[in-house]
């Protein structure tokens, strides 16, 4: 098509018009970018058609190009730009919210935490405190049963020591089965001695001080040397650790006949 | 650098200042073409606040090699106004407006509008166009037809609306 029949067409009209098919259209602005004629005609059009356009209303008022600028200045400004810190904020807040509320509890349990260790600790102490009472208590109980097994049996001298001049308060007790030779000793309120002494046991027979064996005050009943059949007394004396081959006299501290 | 094309490379750069330069140049006929479709001038100034709105927001969707920018603002003009015609609002008010018009018994030609003082003799002569010229272009320049769409529903072969079209147009320019 050359630019007269272009002209003379009434395309170049739709074609202004926004009427025509884009493929016709991007044709039409083919034609025109190469033949000057038909842009002419083309500019020519629109004019024509903008006049018309014009004169069929009144140049609107300034204050609707304003309102146009605030429209897009307003729209220009990213809506996410708006309404996403507000999104933000309120899950900030909500975080805020949750962390406090986090802290609040940890404190709280913390607290009992700290509460419950304390508590186990306590338990802790009293239960071994009890074990360890329960422990003595049996010991002592198997202490006091075999005594009183001992006072049972009829083949036992029971021999009560008095306390003499050097420790009148002391007590002590001998379980002695002649039959047997088996001596067992309670003590009871014997002093403390010091460093470097012990306590010496001693059976008389025929007036001759026989050597029972060395201890320490004790509740419990103590196992000594054998003495056999023959003993009038026994007697405790005060000696260096180890024990001496015959008594110190001076430092008899306990002294008791066996009853006939 | 013609207008046109600085208002195109602002567009393409997205820069707001495009928007006060299309008002002054293509303002006036795009309130125009809304007019003539909506037939209401405070109707027409809405029409033509959002179509700038819109050619802001796709002003990157314009493509000079699919047609002439003034081509792409009447299309999108044209567009708005036509949406608008068919909300229910605008039904309400135009049988209000035809009530009042029937009343006064005003006639309702291009010629009854108050245009602008440097186009009063352009309208006057406008309303003297040959009747079946003026409606021929009206027809595909408002209402947005094709000519085989406008041809159809004016009921007239495709060869004399070509005609008439490009008629209306020669005595325009002439009359310019």
């Amino acid at each position: 098509m050359n630019a007269q029949e272009y002209i003379s067409s009434g395309i170049l009209e739709l074609y202004v018009a926004g009427a025509l098919p884009e493929a016709e259209a991007i044709a039409v602005r083919e034609a025109a970018r190469k033949d000057p004629a038909i842009q002419a005609e083309i500019e020519a059009i629109e004019a024509a058609m903008i006049r018309y356009a014009e004169s069929l209303t009144e140049q609107p008022d300034p204050a609707l190009l304003a309102g146009v600028m605030s429209a897009i200045g307003a729209e220009q400004a990213p809506p996410a730009a708006q309404v996403r810190p507000l999104y933000l904020r309120a899950w900030a807040i909500a975080a805020s919210v949750l962390l406090f509320a986090s802290a609040i509890l940890n404190l709280v349990f913390f607290g009992r935490w700290q509460d419950a260790s304390r508590e186990i600790a306590v338990l802790n102490n009293d239960r071994s405190q009890i074990a360890a009472e329960r422990a003595s208590y049996r010991e002592r109980y198997e202490a006091s049963a075999a005594e009183l097994e001992l006072i049972g049996n009829p083949e036992i001298r029971i021999v009560r020591m008095t306390g003499q001049a050097k420790a009148p308060d002391a007590r002590a007790l001998v379980y002695w089965n002649p039959k047997t030779a088996e001596v067992k000793l309670k003590t009871q309120q014997l002093a403390g001695l010091e460093a470097g002494y012990q306590y010496q046991l001693w059976a008389i027979k025929g007036g001759q001080p026989v050597d029972a064996g060395v201890f320490d005050p004790s509740d419990t009943l103590l196992l000594q040397k054998a003495i056999t059949e023959g003993a009038e007394a026994f007697a405790v004396t005060i000696e260096k650790t180890g024990g001496s081959p015959v008594p110190t006299l001076e430092q008899m501290v306990l002294l008791g006949a066996v009853a006939s | 650098m013609t207008q046109e094309e600085q208002i195109i490379a602002l567009l393409k750069k997205q820069d707001q200042g495009a928007i006060p330069l299309i008002y002054k140049h293509y303002g006036r006929a795009l309130m125009g073409v809304a007019e003539q479709i909506v037939k209401d001038r405070e109707m027409a100034r809405d029409v033509l606040q959002d179509s700038l709105v819109k050619v802001w927001k796709y002003a990157a969707q314009y493509d000079p090699a699919k047609g002439r920018l003034f081509t792409w603002l009447l299309n999108i003009c044209r567009n708005t106004a036509i949406d608008r015609t068919r909300t229910k609002t605008f039904r309400f008010e135009r049988s209000n407006i035809q009530t009042i018009e029937n009343v006064v018994s005003e006639p309702t030609s291009a010629a009854s509008y108050t245009p602008g003082v440097e186009h009063i003799g352009l309208a006057e002569l406008v309303g003297k166009l040959d009747e079946r010229q003026r409606v021929a272009l009206e027809t595909v320049y408002f209402g947005g037809r094709t000519h085989e769409e406008a041809a159809e529903e004016l009921g007239v072969p495709l060869g004399t609306l070509k005609t008439r079209i490009r008629a209306a147009l020669m005595e325009l320019r002439k009359l310019m």
